[in-house]
């Protein structure tokens, strides 16, 4: 009977490429997870020792390490401990840091969220930006403008976050005095406060990851531009809108896409490193902190999340590139 | 054949003229980088009358395709209009301005171009496509729109129309993304319609039931055709004249019967002799040289290739004159044929030997394949003997070449070659084997290393299988097999980018001789050629296989292309061999249904009609 169920699923799936592929990806998506989550357990707790010293700091005798594994459980095998802690972060418990005393998940969670809003924000900006610029150049390739917004596109990729975001910072913050250089003031500030302590770290990512998705946008937009079926749209006497998104954007999607994905990801580490320049208080920031304070359970917390972000984009992305390609729905 | 036939109208050349299209004078040129103009088409005077269909031939390279766009009034980038006017009406398309040109393309002028699967959006569902065009011009919304889609569909035979139009084009095969371009052009009743080799790339009978389809259209929509081909026998029985183009320049214009049976060019002589042709079993041959990259001033631009050339012909330009029956012409022999003795020269019959390859029982299935795409195939091969093996595309032809070759491991059945079974994959078989069997593939572009120069290209198999020839042995080889396929010493450091697409083909079959193969596999090797430059591909592959009594076996879809290489055929649909047989025998009486529909599907030039003299 079940072995029955399972054929006319499969059967069906079989009639139903776009579906088998979203499962597909779904399965895959999950199985990273899982794998994940075991290397960074591992590499944050396979030694109960230094789980103990990372917390208790340099000037602990060895009985109050001793002491210390015993009480929080450490001296259990790792397999028990992986499959304790893992049933604990598929409900959202991170447990208790033994740094801080709070509970990881109510530190951990208003952080998680300003980072969200800034990766939003920078994405809501920068994607219709970057495409819109694209478009821009490829309708005059090799004119002026595209030439010199390709110089300016070249030097800003070369330019390290960092270096961007305290040019920035010397520019706005410091010189023009505009802008808070500083974004504590999201902790506690009013809403004006709130609003103008994103400014800077979102100018930031956005400089940082759009002259990339530019470049790719562009060259694969002027291919399309170029290609025998945008040719074919311009002799059937179809409008200029209908050709530019219909038939040379819309087919120029998959690597612009795939682009973006890769730029969000980059984004999920870049973050730390934003976050650090201007003191917003992300998750990215909460991360570098948690490893200067030897809190582990707030480290593996902080990356887990991380990671499973990297993977609901790239799934995200993998679905949206099946979804305008109709070739790869077909896989 | 007929149905083809009924596409002519009955405009003859003499009638009165009513001209809808009427191109005077047109030049144009491609800017280059360094910021000259290198001209591409000089001075072309063209008229398309009312219900005409006008034929355009010539070699790649000669115009024709950019004087096809310029019918419609498009500039291509980097093209240059250098003067020249195209009227059509009452209104000269080159001064239009792109406004209102939108309003003639896909309304009044329609154009398909080749390779349907680029010519249409890949990330869009047909009936979007078809649409497209309708909601622009016709304003069609709703239920209205939907009917007409289907109604175009269904007129270009496309299988259940209502499901089609949600499809993406590469759901469809070739031929039907070719028939869902015409719909694409014809949805809006156009009076001119302007097709771009609509047919190259595809099989000889997708080819003719597309031309088929086009005659029925033509006749019933009363719309005047230009029809560029390189393909002169396609015109003999498609179109109502001929214009014959060289260089940029029109060479010789006629009724199509007059251009076939009384060719006065020179050119469109060697174009006939350079098809290979049922009627006329013999090796065509090639037309020496390459067509200039631009227009020639002050001679003639066929001087340098042609037989007939005299001091006059490279002094002054020569112009168009126009002899009985309104023929066209632009040579100054064109009255003095040659006494030129036939170029057909017959085939040397070929010496089968001792029995090299044995296919037993072949059955092949691709990964997820539910059938398998080559059923029990059994053949046998001789030492110097040519098999050829024709058929539609997804008849297994292919894939039972990369069986043999060990690229594609089969599911059932065995390879002897010289009585040893041979192992599935190339792999597996000793490299002694490997050099033995040698294949060309169909696409140099994508079969030759593009980072590699064309020294290392055929250094490779000399290191891989020849060992022991030393530096020296090497580069005396490597000349040996330049001077075999005729080309100079200086591509030696060329990459296969810098080279035409027949040289490419060269070096592929000289890579595959460097090996010193015993069976050579050739996968439809002239298919993506012109017919001149297949011609000396042909030439020189029955030369070189017949010198050196390699066995060959040539996969091809053009039967007339077979009936001269061949001494046995082979005729395979749906993976299975449907007849198979000495050559002469086969195409003479052919005793399948099968073979007889292939057959009279070939556009042939006629027999009586070849320009011997």
């Amino acid at each position: 009977m079940t072995a029955k169920k399972i054929t006319e699923f499969l059967a069906h799936l079989r009639g139903a490429p776009g579906q088998r592929v979203v499962l597909s990806r779904l399965g895959f998506a999950l199985a990273t997870l899982l794998l994940m989550s075991l290397i960074t357990f591992a590499a944050t707790s396979i030694a109960p020792e230094d789980v103990a010293r990372n917390a208790l700091g340099r000037e602990v005798t060895q009985g109050q390490v001793e002491l210390f594994i015993h009480d929080k459980g450490l001296d259990r095998p790792f397999a028990v401990r992986y499959a304790e802690w893992l049933a604990g972060a598929a409900t959202g418990d991170f447990g208790v840091s033994a740094v801080t005393g709070r509970d990881v998940r109510a530190d951990v969670m208003p952080r998680l969220g300003n980072t969200v809003v800034l990766a939003l924000l920078a994405l809501v900006i920068g994607v219709p930006l970057s495409l819109g610029v694209a478009v821009y150049m490829a309708l005059r390739m090799g004119g002026w403008q595209d030439v010199s917004l390709l110089a300016g596109t070249t030097v800003l990729t070369a330019l390290p976050e960092f270096v961007t975001g305290m040019g920035l910072v010397l520019l706005f913050g410091v010189t023009l005095g505009w802008l808070p250089i500083d974004s504590t003031a999201l902790l506690f500030g009013s809403a004006f406060d709130n609003l103008s302590a994103y400014v800077l770290p979102v100018t930031t990512m956005v400089l940082v990851t759009a002259p990339y998705t530019i470049r790719i946008a562009r060259s694969s937009i002027c291919e399309s531009l170029a290609s025998a079926h945008t040719r074919a749209a311009i002799l059937n006497g179809l409008s200029r809108r209908r050709i530019l998104w219909a038939y040379a954007v819309l087919p120029a999607a998959t690597p612009i896409i795939n682009t973006l994905a890769l730029n969000l990801v980059y984004l999920i580490s870049g973050v730390v490193v934003i976050e650090n320049v201007f003191n917003f208080p992300g998750i990215g920031r909460r991360l570098v902190e948690a490893i200067t304070t030897g809190d582990t359970y707030t480290v593996q917390a902080v990356a887990l999340l991380m990671g499973a972000m990297f993977i609901i984009i790239n799934l995200a992305a993998d679905l949206m590139a099946a979804y305008v390609n109709p070739r790869l729905r077909a896989r | 054949m007929g149905e083809i036939g009924a596409m002519k109208s009955t405009v003859s050349a003499g009638v009165a003229d009513n001209a809808l299209l009427r191109i005077s004078d047109l030049s144009l040129a491609y800017a280059t980088p360094g910021g000259a103009f290198n001209e591409v088409v000089r001075g072309v005077d063209l008229t398309l009358r009312r219900g005409e269909v006008l034929g355009l031939v010539g070699e790649s390279g000669c115009g024709k395709s950019t004087t096809a766009l310029a019918a419609m009034g498009y500039r291509s980038p980097g093209v240059r209009v250098l003067g020249g006017q195209v009227w059509l009406g009452g209104t000269d398309l080159m001064s239009l301005p792109l406004a209102e040109l939108r309003t003639i393309w896909g309304r009044k002028a329609a154009f398909v171009s080749q390779q349907a699967n680029l010519a249409l959006n890949p990330s869009l569902r047909i009936g979007q496509q078809i649409a497209d065009p309708l909601r622009r011009h016709m304003g069609l919304r709703g239920a209205a729109l939907l009917r007409r889609q289907i109604e175009l569909l269904r007129r270009v035979e496309i299988p259940d129309p209502e499901r089609a139009i949600r499809r993406y084009p590469f759901e469809f095969s070739g031929g039907q993304q070719q028939r869902i371009a015409i719909a694409v052009a014809l949805s809006c009743e156009p009076e001119l319609l302007i097709l771009d080799e609509p047919t190259t790339g595809l099989d000889a009978t997708t080819q003719a039931h597309i031309s088929v389809l086009l005659g029925g259209l033509v006749r019933e929509k009363g719309v005047s055709v230009i029809y560029v081909s390189h393909d002169l026998a396609l015109l003999h029985s498609i179109a109502d004249r001929i214009a014959v183009m060289y260089a940029g320049q029109i060479v010789e214009v006629g009724t199509a019967r007059a251009v076939v049976t009384a060719a006065l060019h020179p050119y469109t002589r060697a174009l006939m002799l350079a098809a290979p042709s049922l009627e006329r079993p013999g090796m065509v041959s090639g037309i020496p040289g390459r067509p200039p990259s631009s227009t020639v001033k002050d001679a003639c631009a066929f001087a340098d290739r042609c037989s007939q050339v005299r001091d006059a012909c490279i002094s002054a330009d020569v112009p168009l004159t126009v002899s009985d029956g309104g023929h066209v012409v632009r040579c100054l022999q064109a009255n003095e044929r040659s006494a030129a003795a036939s170029l057909l020269r017959p085939l040397s019959p070929a010496i089968a030997g001792e029995p090299v390859l044995a296919v037993r029982g072949l059955v092949c299935t691709h990964r997820n394949a539910s059938a398998p795409t080559i059923r029990h195939i059994d053949l046998d091969l001789r030492r110097g003997e040519t098999l050829g093996i024709v058929g539609e595309s997804g008849s297994g032809k292919s894939t039972l070449l990369r069986a043999i070759a060990g690229l594609l491991p089969p599911t059932a059945g065995s390879i002897e070659f010289r009585g040893e079974t041979l192992a599935a994959t190339v792999s597996g078989r000793p490299r002694a084997q490997r050099g033995e069997l040698q294949m060309v593939f169909q696409n140099p572009d994508s079969s030759l290393n593009p980072r590699h120069t064309v020294r290392a290209i055929l250094s490779r198999p000399l290191r891989l299988f020849r060992e022991g020839l030393g530096r020296s042995g090497e580069t005396a080889e490597i000349e040996r097999l330049l001077d075999a396929v005729q080309l100079p010493r200086l591509v030696l450091d060329r990459r296969p980018s810098e080279l035409s697409g027949g040289q490419k083909q060269r070096i592929a079959i000289a890579r595959a001789f460097a090996a010193r193969p015993a069976v050579l596999l050739c996968d439809e090797i002239t298919s993506a050629l012109d017919v001149s430059v297949q011609a000396s591909i042909l030439e020189l592959l029955g030369e070189l296989a017949a010198q050196r009594g390699v066995a060959t076996i040539f996969v091809s879809h053009d039967l007339a292309v077979v009936r001269m290489l061949a001494s046995r055929t082979m005729v395979m649909r749906h993976g299975v061999v449907l007849e198979s047989g000495p050559t002469a025998e086969l195409f003479s009486a052919p005793r399948h249904d099968y073979t007889r529909t292939l057959l009279a599907a070939v556009h042939d030039l006629p027999r009586c009609e070849v320009p011997t003299q």
